[in-house]
């Protein structure tokens, strides 16, 4: 029985592998779609593997976590919401900087 | 002739901390902000009579900064030999599931954590940074002026001489790299690991 199910759990592991991309190549045309506009092909076989496998849709999920955190610092930094201040002494070396090239 | 009077000597005080956030997102440590922020002002001064106008004094420094940090990431990604950075620890490498991620690169499920409020944001924002510090220069770069500069997949292959392909691999494997590097630095081992 335990050889049955090992047998049956290795065919089915075949013809995943043979019908859906790998976690690796999934994640790559998540990236290239980014880029550029993917095939057909290349469309349908990422939308199967998203289907199926949770690990790559928590990838995503994440990726577009860390994207939209980006949008809002860049954001912030543009209404004048600073994450880092100069120095004084950054400032002072700056000025000086400024009045040597005068 | 413009009628906004470039006023270099108040640049400091007024733009200094504007530029050098903008700076300190794009590149990954103090002193590089400085020197690029110490650069634009050099540049600008020396093309203050070529400014029309135009846009904001602020607009016009930002600009000048923008292609600064182009050329810095130019410059950097030029060694070949650290482009490549591989990813066979978070794949797996043989077996029947090869290709698939390797059990202990599996995507978290960062739930709660995608609720943050803005200050743990920015700690994210901070861990992030890190990471990109870690990973090699030129693969640094193609995260940077993709996700950070917004600049096309044109733009970035002529800047840094790749072609697209290349481009698309070398930012897949930085993405990964990238949230592995969060998970390990940002959240506790073994929290939220799916079972």
């Amino acid at each position: 029985m335990i050889w049955c199910m090992n047998v049956f759990k290795k065919i089915w592991i075949i013809f995943l592998k043979a019908t859906y991309r790998t976690c690796g190549e999934a994640t790559y045309l998540m990236a290239k779609e980014e880029c550029a506009k993917l095939t057909s092909s290349e469309r349908s076989r990422l939308h199967r593997h998203m289907s199926r496998c949770k690990y790559c849709n928590a990838y995503l999920h994440e990726q577009e976590f860390l994207a939209h955190n980006i949008d809002v610092i860049k954001h912030n930094i543009e209404v004048d919401k600073y994450l880092y201040f100069l120095t004084p002494e950054q400032k002072e070396r700056l000025k000086n900087g400024l009045k040597a090239n005068e | 002739m413009s009628d906004i009077i470039l006023n270099p000597e108040t640049w400091v005080d007024t733009y200094g901390n504007y530029l050098y956030n903008f700076a300190m997102m794009r590149v990954y440590n103090s002193d590089t902000a400085e020197d690029l922020v110490q650069d634009t002002f050099y540049s600008a001064y020396k093309a203050k009579a070529s400014f029309l106008g135009n846009s904001s004094e602020k607009t016009w420094l930002t600009s000048i900064l923008k292609r600064k940090i182009i050329d810095h990431y130019r410059k950097n990604a030029r060694s070949k030999e650290d482009n490549v950075l591989d990813n066979p620890e978070h794949f797996q490498t043989e077996g029947i599931l090869k290709g698939h991620w390797d059990d202990n690169s599996l995507p978290l499920d960062w739930g709660e954590s995608m609720n943050a409020s803005a200050v743990e944001n920015t700690e994210l924002f901070k861990v992030l940074k890190n990471c990109l510090a870690k990973i090699p220069a030129r693969m640094a770069a193609t995260f940077t002026l993709k996700e950070l500069e917004d600049l096309s997949t044109e733009e970035i292959c002529n800047e840094l001489k790749i072609t697209p392909s290349n481009l698309w691999v070398m930012i897949h494997r930085t993405k990964v790299h990238l949230r592995d590097c969060i998970e390990k630095n940002w959240f506790k081992p073994d929290e939220k690991r799916y079972s």
